[in-house]
């Protein structure tokens, strides 16, 4: 029997301006890009799941054409973020029409679970650990059931734990591979639609499981670039030298996302830098303690705004690159943030930064207060939770306003001049730097 | 041509020093090829690269050109744009950059 996993990617801005303003801005499409290119970790992680006795084949959205006629599956199993599960519902109903059983699973389909099962014989809820197995075993008994839910914790435990088949990706042009090290988030910030979504509490893979599977992706790549598919790696500093510790003699780079409170840690920084991290994603989501209010249910990010400055200089003076993230749009916000977060990214010497705009989507706290409030602009608009799209009416300006001033922002940040004065404030934090060094072998 | 050095000792000591920070032959490496495919590196990467290219041969490129560094022809003409800068050729004519092509 043939299962078919079928990825999607490749999320594109509706607003027609953005859409054109970053065909023209050098710094704008870079991480859109990066997380475009992504191969679904959730989809290898389902292909280990599946005994022996199955044909396991992984697709991305870009292998099926429209007009081409379907690739053969005796089953077809589909993940999706939200702005591409209308892409998913409607290949998941192709396949349906010719009479293969479709799957559909991930973020949006455990959030919206009734909407995706619309569109498919069966749904996964949560991860596919716990899930997976019994939907295979049923299906090959002829009792597919319309819904599995999956594990919200234990997910790193046997027997349910599984390597995902990092092998299915060899021979594919990935830049980089993906590896989780931990699942969910204790912050807890309203709009947060990641991997905290799917599970009861935050979870750590064990130190030896984290090193085994990052030896596997390695394996199928040339050069080896990983991205942490983590929302905050280094919440457990302990586990979090243990792990560096491992992760230095295997020569990759690597990136992931955390929390500021990694600059708290010299030796956490000294063991990052020596490990081949080469940059973390940082939600500082609002350049002033104002507009971080409310953020996390314990003011968690409003009470270390007044270290922001500080911690960046620090983290990036060992050689590891901050991407620092800005959300726009937030309750607190007037329209003088635009120049505010255009002249932190300046003061911080952020080498990155991601601005994106207020997205509620849906299921999360953030989508249900604004829904109650009457503020969404529509109630479906799963295409334009691009994270630059507005679908939302802000508290403190129009809707006018944050469009125009996030193209704004975009000009002054990502043009030509500020892009090569980042690129130069890296090359000189390198060359100064003897974790890193401007002459680094390049780790391959 | 200069009497001191010349485009073809730029991509010698280029090479040079690409080989030595990324640890591989890159003497088949053809002139246009794009550095970032052919060595496999990320965007960071290729500003080490570039930084390490700055502290081995003693230049400095214009910040507005690091993003267009992508190539042993792109360096090398950087390379001979800066030490313009300071080398004033005779008859202030431009100092030619011969770039071999390689087999990649």
């Amino acid at each position: 029997m043939r299962i078919g996993l079928i990825a999607m990617s490749g999320v594109r801005v509706r607003t027609r301006e953005l859409a054109e303003l970053g065909v023209t801005l050098p710094g704008f499409v870079n991480r859109g890009r990066v997380i475009a290119s992504l191969p679904s970790l959730g989809l290898l992680t389902v292909a280990a799941l599946t005994p022996p006795g199955f044909e396991v084949v992984y697709r991305e959205i870009q292998d099926v054409r429209p007009g081409d006629a379907l690739e053969p599956f005796d089953l077809v199993a589909i993940s999706s973020f939200t702005a591409q599960i209308d892409e998913a519902y409607a290949l998941a109903d192709r396949y349906r029409a010719a009479g293969v059983p479709v799957v559909l699973g991930g973020l949006h389909v455990t959030l919206m679970p009734d909407e995706a099962a619309e569109h498919a014989d069966s749904i996964v809820l949560n991860g596919a650990e716990g899930a997976w197995p019994r939907l295979i075993e049923d299906f090959r008994n002829g009792r597919l059931q319309p819904r599995y839910e999956g594990l919200r914790a234990g997910v790193f435990r046997s027997p349910d734990y599984v390597v995902p088949r990092f092998e299915l990706l060899r021979g594919r042009p990935y830049n980089r591979i993906t590896v989780q090290t931990s699942r969910g988030c204790p912050l807890h910030c309203e709009f947060c639609a990641a991997s905290l979504r799917i599970t009861s509490s935050f979870q750590q893979k064990p130190v030896e499981l984290a090193l085994g599977e990052i030896q596997a992706a390695r394996a199928v790549t040339e050069h080896p670039f990983l991205e942490l598919a983590d929302d905050n790696t280094f919440l457990n500093k302990a586990w979090g030298k243990e792990f560096l510790r491992g992760l230095a003699p295997l020569g990759v780079s690597w990136f992931t996302e955390t929390d500021i409170s990694v600059a708290d840690d010299d030796e956490l920084l000294r063991l990052l830098a020596a490990s081949g991290c080469r940059q973390i994603l940082v939600g500082l989501e609002s350049p002033t303690a104002d507009g971080l209010a409310g953020m996390d249910p314990r003011d968690w990010k409003r009470r270390r705004c007044a270290q922001y400055l500080r911690a960046i200089e620090k983290i990036q003076s060992h050689g590891v690159t901050v991407n620092g993230c800005f959300i726009l749009g937030l309750d607190s916000q007037t329209p003088e943030v635009f120049p505010q977060v255009r002249d932190f990214i300046r003061e911080s010497g952020l080498i990155e930064a991601q601005i994106t705009v207020l997205t509620p989507f849906p299921g999360t706290p953030l989508y249900h207060r604004l829904a109650r409030e009457g503020r969404l602009i529509q109630p479906r608009f799963w295409d334009r939770c691009t994270l630059f799209d507005v679908n939302f009416q802000p508290r403190n300006m129009s809707v006018a306003e944050l469009e125009s001033g996030l193209r704004w922002l975009f000009r002054e940040v990502y043009n030509e001049a500020e892009v090569g004065r980042r690129q130069r404030h890296y090359m000189e934090l390198v060359k100064g730097c003897p974790e890193v060094g401007a002459s680094p072998g390049f780790r391959h | 041509v200069s009497a001191t050095w010349s485009g073809r000792d730029i991509e010698a000591e280029l090479r040079a020093v690409l080989a030595e920070a990324c640890g591989r032959d890159v003497s088949r490496i053809g002139a246009d090829v794009d550095l970032v495919r052919a060595l496999g590196l990320d965007s960071l990467a290729l500003l080490r690269l570039v930084a390490e290219v700055e502290v081995r041969l003693g230049v400095r490129f214009p910040d507005s050109a690091l993003s267009q560094l992508r190539t042993i022809r792109q360096f090398a003409e950087a390379i001979v744009a800066d030490r313009e800068k300071s080398i004033s050729p005779p008859c202030g004519e431009s100092l030619p950059v011969r770039v071999e092509r390689g087999n990649a």
